[in-house]
């Protein structure tokens, strides 16, 4: 059974969602390359034999249009006969970007402009070393700053009216 | 909740409240239900049975609910029983109280609130009672006269636009003897009429609303022209079950318990008519519901005879004399805001203030809930009201209302100044006046004799020095204690004499209290790391201690106090020198709460001595007792030794005389040292001094004496710039839900529920459904 594959390079995360992809060109369009799966072929990792082109061994991508999958490269390798195979791996996310797009739920890390109330382990906070730093109420007249504000109170027994307080 | 059409008619026919300009949206204007044939009353949607006679109305009607402290939520019946022994005098059979009610606005055309509350209808030769203002349909068969039944004349409101509207309210009062009455805007009343018109029987509102479209509310520009509605003042309806029925007639039970809606025009105190009807000899049973809160409290009876019956001219009234000015229009407000309408004081201010002026008030609503809480001016705008169209639109389902939290919130903690009496009185003495401390040691040491220690005019003179001036000898004994405090404890800088028991010196000090709380001021507990209100959870490592003088140090909660100002006070005791350091934060509600205490003592005790005058005066004076003893012993025992001699020499007894002559010598001699003995006794008498109080250990004196929050935070390693790298690379925590296409950089999902997008036409296999819910685990890049 023949395929039609697109090859290509990508320099980005492999866990990046959307890949900026380069597609070998032909003519102006992407080049198509033919090949042969190898039988018992694993969809999800196929290994592909194809003519061998020393442009191919530069790259490390694949898109196969008959199957609607991006894969990445692994284990390239040469064969007799002027061939070389290619070991590929799905690429879940490219491949189903729009579905991961779409979904929904709990995000427990994301890039944010600050930290949140939620603790995080990872952080590097330094709670070993700490900074001191003492902070005095507001009040100017502060009643115990100063020592020559300092009063006696004297109690007697007189049976007089005293105020209860100020 | 929206209107149920099918009930209330379609909106497109809903009529207008009063003329608009033409200008004027139809969203804007208030209206009426329609309940057929443009007729907007309950008259017609009985006809129609869309509002079958004995059951309840469809509550759609209700907008929003009043809580439980409104007067609408808080009905007492009032019942008289013809048949009973005492048919004029009334007693409370009954209260409804409810923790939310349900309720339309509307207008009563032709509703006059004085008629009679019991009217009669004849009906081929029978007589029949009919209740006015009261849902009563008399059933048997006779012809029912519809002019008799003004009330049914109402017509709720089905669309109320929320910033084309205002609501004015009117205290409606009698002179004292109740000979005449009238309602009045809510600032004519407090500012000209209440000193006259001293019974406030009822409280009604008035609705104004906006004529044209000149004004927009949200750009703040225009001109305001509202005004009143086709009717005065509006009333309302109770949709909720209530505990007495209205309207009895001869085959009706007067206590009967079928849900029969109120209508009046009045939102407190007597809910038709104020007035009492008196000719019940004629009449049924019939009971009187009566609506109280915020301290209007509508439950004396005015006019009543000897006997405590009825007259003519009773009410239901309470007292404005008993009221302030102030408490009168809070209590109006509170009551007209329980609507989450906008609102004002007078007439003139609702024709033409601005939303967001400081004269026009808003009732907040709390998950469609008015409990009198109101806003005013540019807090206005901070209310769902303000961002809605019709009350409608308001987040309120009468068929699924909130859960009510029963509890009250919002009350300040506050310290007290018990009114404690006690026999002792407190001086301050400090720096200006330090000087009486000695004065007072002088005074304390001065000694009961001719020759007193010390000079000039503070001493205490022997003639003053008794038992009555001073309660006891020592003047000592009316010490109680003498204490250092770290501050000021004087009351006030008039110098006053110290008076030790019933004796005044001349000694001067200053007032002091028994009692004293010092304000210490405030210090921000500040989110150093996040923003305190979004919250930051490397703030939660920062840690807070109050280092309180005199008391110690205090580990404080972080998550308690983080984002508050942080106020300090120090309780003191000017007896005993203990203290209390509290601190306090304003709560949510805008209430003081203390949050943590720690007591110590700041004063420190200092040692008084002085003589012991009772003891000292007992010596001396036995001293001198003795003194005068031996000297009498001395001079008896020489004359009797003298005259021995001589006896014994008459008798010829030479040795005889020469042995009483040796005795006599001897036993002067012994009395003569008993003299002296006594002498020395008087002269060298032990002080005896009395000590008041031990001096008392105060290491914390020793401490620094200011106040302070220590903070301790931990540090970050991390700059701005990589805190802004580590988030793109591997994320903040969070617990978000949420949609992964929404979000950019470093994501890490669980849970995740796969969605693919509406146009697709492949699908992906299990594993890879595994594979992408492993990746989103670990966290990708968007």
């Amino acid at each position: 059974m023949a395929l039609t594959v697109h090859i290509g390079k990508t320099f980005d995360d492999p866990l990046k969602l959307d890949k900026n992809v380069s597609w070998i060109q032909a003519e102006g369009t992407t080049k198509n390359f033919g090949c042969q799966p190898t039988d018992n072929c694993d969809v999800l990792s196929p290994v592909l034999i194809l003519a061998y082109n020393a442009d191919i061994v530069s790259n490390n991508y694949v898109y196969i249009p008959d199957w609607h999958r991006y894969y990445f490269f692994k284990n390239p390798q040469i064969l007799t006969g002027g061939r070389m195979s290619i070991q590929l791996f799905v690429d879940v996310l490219q491949s189903w970007s729009a579905t991961v797009r779409n979904s929904e739920g709990i995000i427990v890390r994301a890039s944010l402009d600050a930290p949140t109330m939620i603790p995080d382990p990872q952080y590097p906070l330094l709670t070993s070393q700490r900074t001191i730093q003492n902070a005095v109420f507001s009040n100017p007249h502060n009643y115990f700053s100063n020592p020559s504000d300092s009063s006696f109170v004297l109690t007697t027994l007189s049976g007089d009216y005293t105020p209860p307080s100020k | 909740m929206q209107i149920n059409e099918a009930v209330y008619g379609a909106s497109e026919t809903w009529i207008d409240a009063r003329s608009y300009d033409s200008s004027v949206p139809a969203a804007n204007r208030v209206r009426y239900a329609n309940f057929g044939d443009n007729d907007n009353t309950i008259r017609k949607a009985y006809e129609e049975e869309l509002l079958p006679l004995g059951t309840p109305w469809d509550k759609s009607l209700s907008y929003a609910a009043l809580g439980d402290k409104m007067p609408l939520s808080n009905i007492q019946y009032y019942y008289s029983d013809k048949d009973s022994a005492n048919p004029l005098k009334l007693q409370v059979i009954n209260q409804d109280q409810r923790t939310i009610t349900n309720y339309s606005l509307g207008t009563s055309g032709g509703f006059n609130a004085y008629e009679s509350y019991v009217d009669y209808i004849a009906v081929a030769g029978e007589e029949y009672s009919v209740q006015k203002s009261r849902y009563n349909r008399y059933t048997n068969g006779a012809s029912y006269n519809f002019t008799y039944s003004y009330w049914e004349r109402f017509s709720p409101f089905t669309q109320i636009p929320l910033k084309r509207c205002v609501l004015v309210p009117y205290v409606e009062a009698y002179r004292s003897d109740f000979s005449y009455g009238q309602q009045f805007e809510l600032d004519d009343y407090i500012n000209n009429q209440k000193n006259e018109y001293k019974r406030i029987t009822r409280i009604f509102i008035s609705m104004y609303a906006d004529y044209d479209n000149l004004y927009d509310p949200d750009a703040g520009t225009g001109t305001v022209n509202r005004q009143p509605l086709n009717y005065q003042l509006c009333g309302g309806v109770i949709l909720d079950p209530l505990s007495y029925g209205n309207g009895f007639t001869e085959n009706e039970t007067p206590l009967d318990s079928i849900f029969k809606p109120i209508i009046g025009n009045a939102i407190a105190g007597a809910l038709f008519n104020s007035s009492l009807p008196t000719n019940l000899t004629t009449t049924t049973s019939w009971c009187v519901p009566v609506c109280s809160g915020f301290g209007l409290d509508f439950t004396k009876i005015s006019s009543l005879t000897q006997d405590g019956e009825i007259t003519g001219s009773s009410r239901f009234y309470c007292d404005a004399d008993e009221l302030t000015k102030v408490e009168i229009k809070e209590a109006v407000r509170h009551i007209v805001a329980g609507f989450g309408l906008f609102f004002t004081d007078n007439v003139y201010d609702a024709q033409h203030e601005m939303l967001d002026s400081d004269k026009m008030m808003l009732g907040t609503l709390v998950d469609g809930v008015g409990n009198g809480a109101y806003t005013f001016g540019e807090a206005n705008r901070n209310q769902d009201q303000w961002n809605l169209t019709d009350a409608h639109d308001i987040d309120y389902d009468p068929s699924d209302p909130p859960k009510v939290d029963p509890n009250t919130y919002g009350v300040s903690m506050h310290t007290n100044y018990p009114w404690i009496s006690s026999p002792n009185r407190l001086y301050s003495i400090n720096a200006t006046n330090v000087l009486s401390i000695t004065t007072l040691y002088t005074q304390l040491w001065t000694c009961y004799n001719d020759n007193n220690v010390g000079t000039g005019e503070d001493q205490i003179s022997p003639s003053e020095f008794n038992f009555d001036e001073f309660l006891t000898v020592s003047p000592i004994d009316t010490i109680v204690s003498l204490k250092l405090f770290p501050y000021d404890t004087s009351l006030d800088h008039n110098p006053i004499g110290i008076k030790l028991g019933r004796y005044q010196t001349q000694i001067p000090a200053y007032n002091a209290g028994k009692m004293t709380i010092l304000e210490f001021g405030k210090v921000n507990i500040f989110a150093y790391f996040g923003a305190a209100l979004e919250g930051d959870w490397r703030d939660r490592e920062t840690r807070y201690t109050l280092y309180a003088p005199f008391c110690g140090t205090l580990d404080l909660d972080p998550a308690f106090y983080m984002g508050h100002d942080v106020y300090l006070e120090y309780w003191i005791d000017q007896i005993t020198g203990a203290c209390t350091a509290a601190l306090y934060i304003f709560d949510n509600d805008g209430a003081v709460v203390y949050g943590d205490t720690v007591s110590g003592v700041c004063a420190v005790d200092i040692p008084l001595t002085g003589v012991d005058q009772a003891t000292i005066q007992s010596q001396i004076f036995n001293a001198n007792q003795q003194l005068k003893l031996a000297n009498i012993n001395a001079a008896s025992s020489l004359i009797n030794s003298t005259l021995d001699i001589a006896g014994n020499a008459f008798s010829g007894n030479a040795a005889g005389a020469a042995t009483s002559a040796i005795g006599g010598i001897t036993s002067f001699l012994k009395n003569n040292a008993a003299v002296e003995s006594a002498q020395y006794q008087l002269h060298h008498n032990k002080m005896t001094p009395r000590q008041i109080s031990a001096a008392s250990p105060l290491c914390s004196m020793l401490g620094d004496w200011i106040p302070r929050i220590i903070i301790s935070k931990p540090k970050d390693a991390l700059s701005k710039a990589a805190q802004q790298e580590f988030s793109q690379t591997k994320g903040f925590a969070c617990m978000i839900p949420g949609k992964i296409g929404s979000r950019t950089g470093f994501i890490q999902m669980i849970n995740v529920h796969l969605i693919p997008p509406a146009d697709a036409t492949v699908a992906m296999t299990e594993g890879e459904a595994e594979m992408i819910r492993s990746l989103l685990a670990g966290g990708i890049y968007i």
